[in-house]
């Protein structure tokens, strides 16, 4: 069941949010010791808040499609008296004063806030394989990794715990995961979601954004949290017009790029497959297929680099002289960019100017470019490299080199389902969009979620 | 190239694992300096980050 069929149902009678709320913590009870996607469960509140959404309903009182909901939200959401880790152990008695903008929103609109999902530690790997509280599994199969940073959000909407789990993403991490896990994630615009109470890994790169079932209900989670907040000085003022697609879009007039170089130099033959057969929908939807070339995006990477790893070790340089609360990958990544010049950082930043007007010449050709999200269906946990093709990648960086460019450009992207391995593991493509053009992206993937029509069942569900 | 031993040394950041830091970055030096020398000279970092969009008399 989707969102929008849970709220249908909720104002058909057929169902309450007391039981969709029960069932969800049936689920979590029983599947999250084999997968590890929450930190933190809070079951007196959301039994609480789902009786109020009851209550609120049955006089008239709606708030919307999330009314009632059982969400989650990534333990990087700072939630009032509920204690907020960052997937850390520097912050493992951090118990907030507020609730994250996110978080606000998802309360106005009525959702069921069940818990804090698992993450990479500090939100800074793609693993999710936390030192400090266990790695989170892909419900797929629970020897392989659910991606990151986002891995606990991706997990538990897979596995359908939750209809809904935020998540955050500074170089792939929302898309990442629900590529993975086999789930829709959207990273919005920068701007277009406030920052505000989240416990943040970069200043100028983090995204906040919905993982969930199915294209339509990110739209609905999208419109839900997009909004100017004057408590973040990066929220755009840019309004969100009505974004959720109809069941069957028309692409009619939508030129599709399809990138004639990079994106397909390194992926696994069956990546490339499936992306072909989103690219195939694409078509019968109305779109027209364009070839695009896209810039050097291995250099556009490289540059996002340098800027992540330097904001992040300014933020963690003072508990650095404490690398015993640090796993080994992440403290590595600090100590790497507390080495990294103020020079490095400002021309980097001097190059993303210059990369963000580079790029934007694609939109003269396209409305949106499809891509695939990662090279692979996800590694087994404790990999360090993957094989794409005849060649061994590490893990990190293979996982991240389609999606990484996108975070230093702030564009829209979204993760959808688009296939299997022979593993029958999921595989995801990406859909790029220009700043503020979400509604586009979700309507090209709501056009191609409704051909595909892929049976997402996990095997851990 | 830089010496980042030596640099680590001179700041005084403790390494806890070199192996998994210096060479790391000789890699990222060798990618990210090249792109550097071609900055345009009038390019200024985004002092708070917009995503670019066609300014309105263009569209």
């Amino acid at each position: 069941m989707t969102i929008l069929q849970a709220a249908a149902a909720l104002r058909a009678g057929k169902t309450t949010s007391r039981q969709l709320t029960e069932e969800a913590f049936a689920r979590i009870r029983a599947l999250n010791p084999r997968l590890n996607a929450f930190l933190a469960l809070m079951e007196e509140e959301a039994v609480v808040q789902a009786a109020r959404a009851d209550d609120e309903l049955s006089i008239g009182i709606d708030r919307g499609p999330l009314h009632g909901i059982p969400v989650a939200v990534k333990d990087v959401f700072e939630t009032h008296g509920i204690r907020t880790t960052c997937g850390s152990k520097l912050f493992a008695s951090h118990v907030p004063e507020r609730d994250a903008a996110v978080v606000e929103k998802l309360h106005a609109a009525g959702a069921v806030l069940t818990g804090k999902t698992g993450m990479h530690e500090l939100a800074f790997g793609i693993t999710s394989n936390n030192p400090h509280f266990g790695p989170v599994r892909n419900p797929w199969n629970p020897e392989h990794i659910p991606g990151g940073s986002s891995g606990g959000s991706g997990a538990a909407v897979a596995s359908r715990m939750v209809f809904m789990a935020m998540g955050s993403d500074t170089g792939g991490s929302i898309r990442v995961p629900a590529a993975y896990c086999g789930c829709v994630g959207l990273k919005p615009t920068f701007g277009r979601v406030s920052r505000y109470g989240v416990m943040p890994l970069d200043f100028t790169l983090d995204h906040m954004g919905p993982l969930t079932r199915s294209v339509r209900d990110a739209a609905v989670v999208l419109e839900a949290i997009a909004g100017p907040d004057p408590r973040d000085e990066t929220c755009a003022a840019e309004p969100l017009g009505p974004c959720v697609p109809e069941e069957n879009p028309s692409l009619e007039r939508i030129r599709v790029g399809w990138p004639e170089n990079y994106y397909f130099d390194r992926v696994a033959p069956e990546m490339e497959q499936a992306a072909r057969q989103a690219a195939d929908a694409c078509a019968r939807a109305g779109g027209e297929i364009v070839p695009v070339r896209v810039p050097d995006l291995d250099a556009y990477n490289l540059v996002a680099r340098v800027i992540v790893q330097s904001e992040a070790a300014a933020l963690m340089e003072r508990y650095l002289d404490r690398p015993e609360l640090f796993g080994a990958d992440v403290l590595a990544l600090f100590e790497q960019g507390r080495l990294l010049s103020a020079t490095d950082y400002i021309n980097a930043q001097r190059l993303r100017r210059v990369m963000q007007r580079e790029f934007h010449g694609i939109w003269e050709h396209c409305d949106c470019l499809l891509t695939p999200c990662t090279p692979t269906g996800a590694p087994r946990i404790g990999a360090a490299t993957i094989a794409v093709g005849p060649e061994e990648e590490d893990v990190r960086l293979a996982s991240t080199r389609l999606v990484r460019a996108v975070n230093l450009l702030g564009l829209p992207a979204l993760s959808m389902p688009c296939g299997f391995t022979s593993q029958r593991l999921p595989l995801g493509i990406q859909i790029i969009g220009q700043a503020f053009e979400e509604a586009l992206v979700l309507r090209v993937g709501q056009a191609i979620e409704h051909r595909l029509q892929l049976k997402l069942k996990p095997p851990v569900a | 190239m830089r010496d980042w031993k030596a640099l680590a040394a001179a700041l005084g950041a403790a390494i806890t694992e070199p192996e998994r830091v210096f060479p790391v970055l000789e890699s990222l030096e060798a990618g990210f300096r090249p792109l550097t020398k071609d900055i345009p000279h009038d390019v200024e970092p985004p002092l708070v980050f917009r995503p670019y969009r066609k300014p309105e008399a263009d569209q």
